[in-house]
């Protein structure tokens, strides 16, 4: 018996070493980092990570010296010669009001860093109002190896934004999001950041701004299938959207209700999702919500956030004359209300209770053609929530209801 | 490859338990497909050393949650420490690169925050280092071990030495 156990015992350590590398690359760095204190054979293996993850949590706010200090260590310390794939910083902690600014320079060293070392994948997701005078060097901006980038820098306090570069290079981008930034107005009137990143597959836009003289945000990118984009208060000045993607399959609205109405999308042919995953805010202007519900018509796949469906019906609750002329939602296939956990336990019951009306106001309020004739119709409706599984709407109780 | 049952595969564990299984969770197992790709005749059943049963059950779990795109629901854990090193191993000299990835994150997971003698054991690791060189690391290092609350059982390490 001992003697099966002392093998087993051994064979993790027959691993070869770039296995054990790889099981330590899953770890936050720091905690990878002290393997180096395990034997001789593992003295120097961190230095070959390739992955640089630096996680920090709201409990654990230590003041960011010590933080910087660790960031800068792992930075000088590692092997230089292997190639470094991903720089991850995402500093969770909540940083009050009272901290004075301070000057550090540990976002800038990063940034030169992962710049400087070909790096493919950066993130970048910090609260900045302790950081005094940040700045973006443009090194980050001009970096040919960089596919994936996220920026998240929030100024919770001073609602501040960065201002994005008017013009930079990176050509192989395909993934962006940009929390809290500002951008350039073009020549032609509006903000058209990103036109030159042939590449960029997926954008995400969040709590950015125009400048005052910009009539409003324009996308145009010729491979770009994902876009999401919202606000969490209401001082966004983006009142226009437009759309120049034809690739795009899927539009994604967080925060806030829009404050911009629907993009025009005739040109979008292969457009076939829009998400509402708003958790937040309590109105949306009349003539916006008409412009995005006559979009929802259009639309194959829809999910709501179980507030903006309650806002949708409460819009129309008290308005007949918009409710007598409800566009009919021909292409639906699909419709998912998701609700979350913190706040759904007692909503999720609820829907149960009223289960047939609940649906049957949502048939009427969308107005779906349900083909009688062709029983196995594939429209699915599904009420789900992240921690529940799905509530299929089986079609029994669709042909119960009509 | 012309075989009538060409659909199922059967695999016979360290156990002795016969697996049937279909031929696109086989491909997933790289050293099995190897396995089969050198065989000359029709291989009837394949041996698969260092793999028991409740491995292939979990394996089997694993593949039917990806096929279905529900591979965020496979957890491991139910299984303790020692257990996962196992599974570790098993899907390991498997080959089986998408199994092995959530496989090692979960290791690496419950490994992340543990003292440094229960990694040592956990891997089988024999400490090489004599105390002087021991404190030397630990002491060019100490940045990455500051604001932890690991238990500091350096201590007790340098001391059985």
């Amino acid at each position: 018996m001992k003697r099966q156990k002392k093998s087993e015992t051994d064979r993790l350590s027959d691993l070869p070493d770039h296995l054990l590398l790889h099981i330590i690359e899953f770890m936050i760095t720091k905690y990878a980092v002290q393997t180096c204190v395990l034997s001789k054979r593992w003295k120097n293996l961190w230095k070959s990570l390739t992955n640089i993850k630096l996680l920090y949590h709201f409990d654990r706010y230590n003041g960011d010296i010590l933080v910087n200090k660790i960031v800068s260590h792992i930075l000088s310390s590692r092997d230089n010669f292997v190639p470094l794939h991903s720089i991850s910083y995402v500093n969770g902690c909540r940083i009050w009001h009272d901290v004075f600014p301070f000057k550090t320079n540990i976002l800038a060293e990063i940034m030169e860093y992962a710049a400087s070392h070909n790096v493919q994948q950066l993130e970048i997701d910090t609260q900045t109002d302790h950081i005094r005078n940040l700045e973006l060097p443009p090194s980050i901006f001009n970096c040919d190896s960089l596919t994936s980038l996220t920026l998240s820098l929030r100024d919770v306090y001073k609602s501040n934004t960065k201002m994005f570069p008017k013009s930079f290079n990176l050509p192989a981008l395909k993934t962006l999001k940009l929390v809290c930034f500002t951008f350039f107005t073009g020549d032609n009137g509006y903000a058209e950041p990103f036109s030159t990143c042939n590449m960029l597959s997926k954008l995400v836009i969040y709590t950015c701004n125009l400048q005052d003289d910009a009539q409003g945000l324009c996308i145009s990118n010729s491979k770009l299938s994902n876009l999401a984009i919202g606000t969490s208060n209401s001082h966004s000045n983006i009142h226009k959207l437009i759309l120049s993607t034809p690739k795009l399959t899927s539009l994604t609205i967080d925060g806030i209700p829009p404050i911009f109405p629907a993009p025009s999308t005739c040109n979008l042919t292969l457009f076939e999702e829009l998400k509402f995953d708003c958790l937040d805010g309590d109105t949306m202007g009349e003539d916006i919500f008409i412009s995005w519900l006559h979009l929802l018509a259009k639309i194959k796949i829809i999910t709501l956030s179980f507030k903006i469906l309650k806002l949708m019906v409460n819009i129309l609750k008290n308005n007949s004359s918009m409710r007598a002329q409800l566009p009919s939602f021909v292409k639906l296939k699909s419709l998912k209300v998701e609700a979350y956990p913190w706040k759904c336990d007692e909503r999720i019951r609820e829907m149960h209770a009223h289960h047939l009306f609940f649906f049957f106001f949502i048939f009427f309020f969308f107005n779906v053609n349900y083909d009688a004739n062709n029983g196995a119709s594939s429209s699915t409706i599904a009420i789900s929530s992240p921690s529940k599984p799905s509530v299929q709407n089986p079609k029994p109780i669709i042909k119960d209801i009509f | 490859m012309a075989s009538s049952s060409s659909n199922l595969i059967s695999l016979k564990t360290s156990d002795g338990t016969v697996f049937k299984v279909e031929r696109a969770l086989a491909k997933t197992m790289k050293t099995v497909q190897a396995i089969i790709e050198e065989a000359d005749a029709n291989i009837y059943m394949i041996p698969i050393h260092n793999v028991f049963s409740h491995h292939m059950d979990m394996i089997i779990d694993y593949y039917k949650l990806s096929v279905a795109g529900k591979s965020k629901e496979f957890s491991v854990e139910k299984l303790d420490n020692d257990e996962l090193k196992d599974f570790l191993l098993a899907v390991h000299y498997l080959n089986m690169e998408d199994l092995f990835e959530v496989l090692t994150q979960a290791v690496a997971d419950r490994l992340e925050k543990k003292s440094v003698g229960y990694v040592r054991k956990y891997f089988g690791i024999e400490n090489d280092f004599t105390p002087e060189e021991y404190a030397a690391i630990r002491k060019k290092n100490d940045w990455a071990f500051k604001g932890d609350d690991i238990e500091p059982e350096e201590d007790e390490e340098k001391q059985e030495e």
